[in-house]
């Protein structure tokens, strides 16, 4: 089944054509990939996926649902989640703090309810810290979860933030570029994270991603854009030997 | 009932204990805890479980993982059964453990998670005798289509539907187990050739465990923090003989990582650790030290001395004068209190360090700041500890007396026998090796010490360690090596010069603290090769070096050193799983740059 359909869309910036009647759809339980040279309009996807953007034309539909008109706080509470490429957590706050913000969306007590930590407020700020815990857990980072997140290293930074994009319960995760900068240790982490969110948590999950290598590995569909147009989409092996994959890639 | 096995000690206590809390455990960023009863319970539910698999007397279970709950489940469980635990170290690369499962014979291995369940499966097919593999945390492994794996709760919930058919089945199987029968098998760390197996008995546990009982005063409200392998003996003895025995607590830290966090909060009353850690421990304080402000460096550079002294006298048994008292009084409340809350030894009262010698002058300064650390001297062969200083007789490079139970020779070239209850029941599968260390009831360990006028053994070094230069002066190289790696710089140090004209040395910068000490004097490097190579850490290294120098005669100096531009690791085969190196077998690979030395 179809949990994410893209539906011609097309998104203009004055004269510059970032994406161009484009279709792509993710099935539920699936990893997909969308990969495409610098500049070929895989984040500008993302941003119109989770609302930054919103697309010139087409819709975006969440379980048949119509998401493309909506704000970016509203998608978020519809189920979708995502990490950026340049780190953007807060690096003044600490790991659990982060973690617990990702919960926020999900929080339904009044204002005055968490000024004072009553009733409602109290019994879900413990289920969230618990939630954020196993997340802790999960990704394996006991051992910051104190410290402030501007001080740790970069691929650690890089696991906060797609655990502060876990505790939104996403039913969709978009991660953009997980791996870029890492060393190989750090890469074989990260991908054998995102193969247990994807088993373990049963989230599907949309990556951007310049590492061929870990797309080839783990990616079940594979959607490659190239000036802001589709140009080719299926299982990694039958991407790879598409001849226009190639000249894009390498040029003609 | 009489208490001659682990196991009935566990049925004692059980009953003894009851709601008490034995083991404690940091999951989700809590302490878990788990009283006796409930720990009686997992054991009996996954004990019966193992029968409901087909496990019978004398079957070998193996586990490999890091420390947890579920390993001691499993290590009681099967030796409630009669059958015999084998530990292998989370560490072991998959050939290793290949290695293991086949000389031990192992027909069920626990596995604690994805990473060791794949080391087994990767050899499973020569191991015709697996019967099932048990996992711990099924993270990641649904997809595995293996009908040999079967989770951990699993076998616990096949365990608890036979006990509701027979109820009192677990307790019959715990009267039936035996003293004579083969309890653990622990593979030595092997500094020489392939690990061997030593099958050590309930008889021999209970003989150490009691003689040992004498000279540290156990009690039910002492707490421990697993840190060292289970599968090694010392920390086996720390977290499954001694809480049998005297009812302590357990606790496991939430990993491996945050270990030094975890002792603090715990801040438990016994503590064994080996060297390294200790080293480790002292290196920490004295960056973290060099750091801080001018005031906070002033006092410890004025209250360490204090405590040096104090902590002299004390072990001269001389009196300490009033004004000493009065002085000492300051430095616990200036500095030594605050450091040993952070380092979370406030409140022990048993320091043991063990598995290879301490250095002195870290002994000194873990006296001076209040930790009475005391080293011993044990062994798997003898089933954990056999020589233990008394209270009040702590000495610096002394290991003190045997324990009751314990007798002591001296061979003629100077090497230590003993003999007792508590020497293992020989090497699995390997007769020819058992024969080799028992002669004539005593156990050969290959270590060469000394006894001292107060009846004091010192221990020299391991018998085919000893250096004999050209010159024919005999030197103990561990004495040097431990100088050396007292330096917060050095990690690891290999001295050298059996049968050479002077001595020299391979040494192992400590990265963390050379790294920190390069970006203070603005030393650029990129990784470890880098910073080994670069000849501003040689001028550190040599100043280090010449300060060890001075402590030793001139035929024992090292002439010559070369700093290691790899660090040795236990997958190439260069350390042991307890972080010991593999003297041959450095010398062997480095061979090229031993020789270029001379």
């Amino acid at each position: 089944m179809e949990l994410l359909e893209i539906k011609d869309i097309s998104l203009y910036f004055g004269g510059i054509k970032a994406l161009s009647n484009l279709d792509m759809a993710v099935k539920e339980g699936e990893l997909h990939a969308v990969i495409g040279p610098n500049g070929a309009g895989k984040t500008s996807l993302f941003n119109c996926i989770s609302g930054v953007y919103r697309p010139t034309s087409g819709e975006i539909l969440l379980k048949d649902r119509r998401i493309s008109h909506l704000k970016p706080h509203k998608i978020a509470e519809q189920g979708i989640a995502r990490t950026f490429q340049n780190i953007e957590l807060f690096a003044n706050m600490s790991v659990i703090d982060n973690l617990l913000l990702g919960c926020h969306t999900h929080m339904t007590s009044g204002p005055l309810a968490c000024a004072f930590f009553l009733g409602k407020a109290l019994k879900q700020e413990e289920e969230n810290r618990r939630q954020v815990e196993k997340i802790i857990d999960f990704l394996e980072i006991e051992k910051v979860r104190k410290k402030t997140v501007g001080s740790l290293p970069y691929g650690i930074q890089k696991r906060v933030e797609i655990g502060r994009a876990l505790a939104m319960k996403p039913k969709i995760l978009l991660l953009d570029e997980p791996v870029a900068g890492m060393n190989v240790e750090e890469t074989e982490d990260i991908a054998r994270f995102v193969l247990d969110i994807k088993e373990e948590m049963e989230i599907t999950i949309v990556m951007v991603e310049h590492d061929m290598g870990v797309v080839m590995d783990i990616a079940d569909s594979v959607t490659v854009l190239d000036f802001g147009s589709k140009i080719s989409e299926g299982t990694p092996v039958e991407v790879q030997s598409d001849p226009k994959v190639i000249s894009a890639y390498l040029g003609d | 009932m009489e208490t001659d096995t682990i196991p009935k000690l566990f049925a004692r206590n059980r009953k003894l204990y009851f709601e008490r809390v034995a083991l404690r455990e940091k999951d989700l960023g809590i302490w878990q805890r788990t009283t006796w009863q409930e720990y009686w319970d997992h054991v009996c539910f996954f004990g019966l479980g193992l029968k409901q698999l087909g496990m019978k007397k004398g079957d070998k279970l193996s586990i490999l993982g890091d420390n947890c709950r579920e390993w001691l489940y499993a290590d009681l469980a099967t030796q409630c059964s009669s059958a015999v635990t084998v530990g292998i170290y989370p560490t072991d690369v998959a050939s290793q453990v290949k290695y293991i499962l086949e000389n031990s014979q192992s027909s069920f291995v626990v596995a604690k998670d994805q990473e060791q369940v794949d080391k087994v499966l990767e050899s499973k097919d020569s191991i015709p005798g697996l019967r099932k593999i048990i996992v711990v945390d099924m993270k990641g492994l649904r997809r595995y289509k293996e009908n040999m794996i079967i989770s951990f709760k699993e076998v616990e919930a096949l365990g608890e539907r036979l006990h509701e058919q027979e109820p009192s089945l677990f307790e019959e199987m715990v009267d039936s187990t035996r003293s004579e029968d083969p309890a653990i098998i622990v593979y030595t760390s092997g500094t020489t050739g392939q690990p061997k197996g030593a099958v050590i008995d309930h008889r021999n546990m209970i003989a150490m465990i009691r003689g040992l009982a004498q000279v540290l005063d156990f009690r039910n409200t002492d707490s421990f923090v697993s840190a060292l392998p289970l599968c090694h003996i010392a920390e086996r003895m720390f977290s499954l003989i001694f809480p049998m025995w005297a009812g302590c607590t357990v606790n496991f830290a939430e990993s491996v990582a945050t270990l030094q966090e975890d002792l603090r909060e715990i801040s438990p009353t016994a503590f064994l650790n080996v060297p390294r850690i200790w080293e480790k421990m002292h290196s920490n304080v004295m960056i973290r030290v060099q750091d801080s402000v001018f005031f906070k460096r002033w006092i410890f550079k004025a209250m360490l001395p204090i405590g040096m002294r104090v902590a002299e006298l004390e072990r001269n048994r001389q009196p300490v004068p009033p004004h000493w008292k009065i002085l000492y009084g300051l430095a616990y409340l200036l500095l030594l209190r605050p450091l040993r809350n952070h380092l979370g030894l406030l409140e022990a009262r048993i320091f043991v360090s063990g598995a290879a010698p301490l250095s002195p002058d870290l002994m000194k300064f873990y006296h001076a700041i209040g930790v009475p650390v005391r080293e011993c001297y044990g062994m798997t062969e003898m089933s954990g500890i056999s020589f233990m200083p008394r209270n009040g007789e702590i000495k610096i490079g002394g290991v003190g007396k045997p324990i009751p139970g314990v007798e002591l020779k001296l061979a003629e070239d100077g090497e230590i026998l003993q003999r007792g209850d508590s020497v293992f029941a020989g090497y699995y599968g390997n007769p020819e090796a058992t024969r080799e260390v028992i002669i004539g009831g005593w156990l050969h360990t290959g270590d060469v010490g000394e006894v001292d006028s107060d009846g004091d053994l010192k221990i020299t070094d391991r018998k085919k360690d000893i250096i004999i230069t050209a010159g024919g002066k005999n030197i103990a190289p561990s004495e040097l090596e431990n100088s050396l790696k007292f330096s917060p710089y050095i990690k690891e140090a290999v001295v050298i010069g059996d049968r050479r004209k002077y001595v020299s040395c391979l040494i192992q910068i400590e990265l963390e603290n050379v790294a920190h000490w390069a970006q203070n004097n603005r030393i650029a490097y990129t990784n470890y090769k880098s910073l080994a190579t670069h000849p501003e850490v040689r001028k550190l290294i040599q100043t280090e070096v010449d300060k060890t120098n001075n402590n030793f005669a001139q035929v024992e100096r090292i002439k010559k050193f070369t700093i290691l531009d790899k660090e040795l690791d236990q997958d190439d085969e260069e350390l042991t799983a307890t972080m010991k190196v593999k003297r041959a077998n450095i010398e062997k690979k480095f061979k090229d740059l031993i020789e270029s030395m001379y």
